[in-house]
């Protein structure tokens, strides 16, 4: 009887028929009576042709024995088995869930040890030491050095009130709280600096008038010693202590 | 190998209108070339058309080679093992043309889970076979050119 293909072919949807590879060659001979033109109604050969084509085509190809190496690959190989040929190892020579599982575990790393359960390092803990420590305490020590920043303090009160931080916060303040603490100390001493400099400036200020003061407007050509001795030659004969005795 | 042309020959098959159909065979010289046959046939075929009122759906011109050495009639019982070569197409290669063709035992697979089933598609003289097919332009059925080899395995003739 001469045959067409289902309406509902292609439906997408596929089954998965175990066959003996012994029986490939007798299955494949089978299906390959149906390549026959005259199987076919009329109209339907080629459709029927290539549908069949690809259904023997499939028939070395392996499919569930690479899903279940897609499977292994995942699960990983244990190194202890990692030079056995791949056509030679066992589900038992992978990696379990339960493996990978405790690895994770492992991973994180114990912050305190219990003497009933230990405390396991967490992602917060992570983003607590990139903070320099809980996020509303770094904002606490910002804010602090901020205002004595903008107050014009001296470096030595900022090193003094980052001090008392890290005093009090010393059971978790490590690089973040430090780094913060640096930048501050810095900033101080910057300020520190620009203060000398202006009271240099007013120094040299001060100076100026003083001698505005002795001299006046114009710079003297002399000098004190010149007005006293005139234009006498130093000797000891003109020392006041030579004159005194 | 070396086989000798025989006498071409042609066949044009008729249907009538109840859509019975015959067919009728005959020679022609083997000194027509491809084109002055099948110019000649489909002459012939018009004409005969002509005559039954039937249509004609189909004619063709064969030139058998025969090797005139080997003597004696085939057995009627066909070779039981072939192998079935899957070719990808070239348009896709997710679709494939399949060819039923001998094979060297020497290239089964000796290992691996088709063992003693499929072929070894890398082997240098197998793939000088289907190299043959994938190039000069050889196609399907269907006018698909094919493309490259992808597997083999043995086909038990059923």
């Amino acid at each position: 009887m001469r045959v067409q293909l289902p309406e509902a072919y292609p439906s997408g949807t596929c089954v998965l028929v175990p066959i003996d590879t012994g029986l490939v060659p007798l299955i494949s001979g089978v299906l390959a009576q149906m390549l026959a033109a005259h199987r076919w109604k009329a109209g339907e050969y080629e459709n029927g042709y290539r549908a069949i084509t690809e259904v023997i085509a499939a028939m070395t190809s392996l499919c569930a024995q690479q899903l279940v190496q897609e499977i292994r690959d995942l699960r990983g190989v244990m190194p202890a088995y990692a030079s056995t040929p791949v056509d030679e190892r066992t589900s038992a020579m992978y990696n379990s869930l339960n493996d990978l599982n405790q690895w994770l575990l492992d991973m994180r790393g114990i912050m305190s040890d219990g003497w009933f359960t230990d405390t396991y390092t967490t992602l917060k803990d992570v983003v607590q030491v990139q903070r320099g420590t809980d996020q509303s305490t770094a904002a606490s020590i910002w804010g602090v050095v901020r205002e004595a920043l903008l107050a014009g303090s001296s470096g030595a009160s900022i090193i003094d009130i980052i001090a008392g931080f890290l005093e009090e916060q010393e059971s978790t303040a490590v690089q973040g709280g430090l780094l913060a603490s640096l930048l501050a100390v810095t900033a101080a001493n910057a300020g520190i600096v620009q203060a000398m400099g202006i009271s240099i400036l007013d120094m040299q200020g001060r100076l100026n008038d003083v001698l505005l003061a002795l001299r006046g407007a114009t710079a003297p050509d002399d000098n004190i010693l010149l007005a006293l001795r005139g234009g006498l030659d130093v000797s000891a004969g003109l020392s006041i202590a030579e004159q005194l005795t | 190998m070396s086989l000798d042309l025989q006498q071409p020959t042609y066949r044009i098959t008729f249907r009538d209108a109840n859509g019975d159909s015959s067919s009728i065979r005959g020679w022609f010289p083997k000194t027509w070339n491809e084109a002055t046959a099948m110019a000649a046939v489909a002459g012939l075929a018009n004409t005969l058309s002509g005559i039954s009122g039937a249509v004609v759906v189909h004619y063709s011109v064969t030139y058998p080679y025969k090797d005139l050495a080997i003597s004696g009639r085939s057995n009627l019982s066909v070779i039981p093992v072939l192998s079935r070569y899957i070719f990808q197409l070239s348009s896709d290669s997710t679709l494939h043309e399949s060819i039923l063709a001998p094979f060297d035992v020497s290239w089964v697979e000796t290992s691996g889970p088709l063992a003693g089933i499929a072929l070894d598609v890398t082997n240098s003289d197998l793939l000088a076979f289907t190299g043959v097919i994938s190039s000069d332009g050889w196609c399907n059925e269907f006018g698909d050119d094919i493309g490259d080899v992808e597997s083999a395995h043995l086909e038990e003739t059923v």
